[in-house]
């Protein structure tokens, strides 16, 4: 086991230093702020939603490497989505990377299985889940 | 110059491993490593010496008071201090801090009255000030920072007005290794008669400090982050100063009498130490005050000077590593801040450990400052008596692998 390829596998280097999703929504449906108190690390999500389904997501933000991919595969993986489709992936997710379990994600949505060894750092779980956290706030917002 | 290899072998936790790796302990700004006296010490307490203080009709709590209050000469006489009851014992420095504030602030300020703080200090000589002006009207003003991060004391003297009661300021940065010119600043504060309260988390554990001839008001410190245990901090204080003071806790040991309808005080220290206290962490921090002493503050200080000169040199030679902090190394602790261009310091952070080197990364409780120089953190590596050369190579490598491991890579 090593870092390259636990941790820093080449999707989650590209994705840190190229983050897709970075726009600015004009009329967001919601904002929401996510801060992980221990370290400073700040997301801020945008969604527009229109009837149920997320037409357009972005996220701002200082954040980690493991943050900044894992919302830009977050964003990938949820555009055109539906808030159900996007709960699920949420408990997928999470199941990936706080319980270390495998998980099959669905087509399209592969990419996401990148940040499974971070369940083996369990100081950098938390820079993973916060795009994800600061999404399930936003959607209970609806 | 210290035999800093005898010196490991006292420090039972740096033959460990991290991540298979030998333990490279960066860290002591945050919290130092213990010696084996002092871990002895811990557990002989429980073992054989176990009684709470100041009550018991017995002989074991006749002992244990005794130990506590010889640690508490101990320090007295450590940090200059020439009567021990000006030195109460708290859980750490951020407690001793909040004890200033909240007691002779409630006390002392008025609406309108001035606190002079630095940009530069930890969230616990910043909190503490900001929830007292919140509560009694007072004032927060700052003392402007070099570029370097030292403070411009020619512009003191401007910052101070005929409302300003008080300055609260570090004696070494945790950030950025900065040591102030206390005595410059006590000069200047004096003058004007304003208090000075001094942050001594970083200073009296890696600076010779004696308070009555920095002649400040007060001083506080940590026994965590000088070789002592966790849950024991302590202020030195003024005597007028503390005598005319209100209590900070009430409780049990604080009193002379309680009747219903209320309490006098005890006199000093007990008046500021309410509750049963850390007994064995302050008896086992004899222990850390004699190893200090006997290895000498001094030589301390000058070890770390060569360690963070060598360190600034051998990092400042690696191309993508931008470095913090003043180099006219007078005024510069053992702490070594840095970044990597272009990779968050919490990857450095987990790229470094997983090599076994513990550094911290972060804002190190410095937002203010982080925010004012418009960086997200840094990579902190800081440095004590038990740390060597050779550890600054292995981190140099560490950050070598760090650009190795973010070498660009080209998007598919």
């Amino acid at each position: 086991m090593s870092l390259e390829d636990d941790l820093y596998r080449e999707l989650i280097i590209e994705h840190s230093q190229h983050p897709s999703h970075r726009h600015t929504i004009e009329n967001p449906t919601i904002v929401e702020e996510g801060v992980n108190r221990s370290c400073g690390d700040v997301v801020v999500l945008q969604l527009l939603m229109d009837q149920g389904v997320i037409r357009d997501i972005a996220l701002q933000g200082q954040s980690c490497s493991i943050c900044t991919a894992s919302g830009s595969l977050m964003a990938d993986a949820l555009e055109g989505r539906t808030t159900e489709q996007a709960e699920d992936l949420i408990d997928q997710f999470k199941t990936m990377v706080v319980e270390g379990r495998a998980v099959v994600f669905p087509p399209g949505q592969e990419d996401l299985g990148a940040l499974a060894g971070v369940s083996r750092y369990p100081v950098r779980v938390k820079c993973a889940t916060l795009p994800w956290n600061t999404l399930e706030q936003a959607l209970k917002k609806r | 110059m210290l035999d800093v290899e005898s010196i490991r072998k006292d420090f039972p936790i740096l033959s460990s491993r991290m991540n298979g790796k030998p333990l490279v302990f960066l860290d002591s700004a945050a919290s130092s490593q213990k010696p084996q006296r002092v871990i002895d010490a811990f557990e002989d307490y429980y073992r054989c010496r176990n009684a709470n203080i100041h009550r018991g009709a017995y002989r074991l709590s006749y002992e244990a008071t005794d130990m506590y209050d010889k640690t508490r000469s101990r320090l007295a006489r450590f940090i200059g201090a020439s009567d021990p009851a000006t030195v109460i014992f708290t859980r750490n420095t951020t407690e001793s801090l909040n004890l200033v504030a909240q007691s002779w602030g409630m006390a002392n300020l008025k609406s309108g009255d001035e606190i002079i703080l630095t940009e530069l200090e930890h969230h616990s000589n910043l909190v503490p000030w900001f929830m007292i002006a919140g509560r009694t009207g007072a004032v927060i003003k700052y003392v402007p920072l070099t570029e370097d991060g030292r403070l411009e004391l020619d512009q003191l003297e401007a910052v101070i007005t005929k409302r300003t009661r008080i300055m609260s300021v570090a004696h070494m940065s945790n950030a950025l290794g900065t040591i102030h010119d206390i005595v410059r600043i006590r000069e200047i504060t004096k003058a004007h008669n304003v208090l000075l309260c001094v942050d001594g988390a970083q200073g009296a554990s890696h600076l010779p400090v004696h308070v009555e001839d920095l002649d400040v008001d007060f001083y506080a410190l940590s026994a965590h982050k000088m070789l002592g245990p966790t849950g024991v901090g302590a202020l030195y204080g003024r005597r007028e100063l503390l005598e005319a003071m209100p209590p900070f806790l009430g409780g049990g040991d604080m009193i002379l009498y309680v009747t219903r309808d209320g309490f006098a005080p005890a006199g000093l220290p007990e008046k500021f130490e309410a509750g049963t206290p850390n007994i064995a962490g302050v008896v086992a921090f004899h222990n850390a005050i004699d190893y200090l002493e006997q290895t000498g503050l001094d030589k301390i200080h000058e070890h770390e000077e060569k360690l963070v000169k060598a360190a600034v040199s051998r990092l400042s030679a690696i191309p993508g590593v931008i470095l913090y902090g003043t180099e006219d190394w007078e005024w510069r602790g053992g702490i070594v801040s840095f970044n990597v261009e272009g990779v968050h310091q919490h990857d450095v952070g987990s790229i470094l450990d997983e090599e076994g080197i513990a550094v911290r990364a972060g804002h190190h409780c410095c937002e203010p400052f982080m925010r004012s120089r418009n960086l997200t953190g840094t990579v902190r590596a800081s440095f004590y008596l038990y740390n060597t050369m050779a550890e600054i190579e292995l981190l140099a490598a560490g950050i070598q692998r760090v650009k190795e491991v973010f070498k660009s890579v080209v998007r598919r």
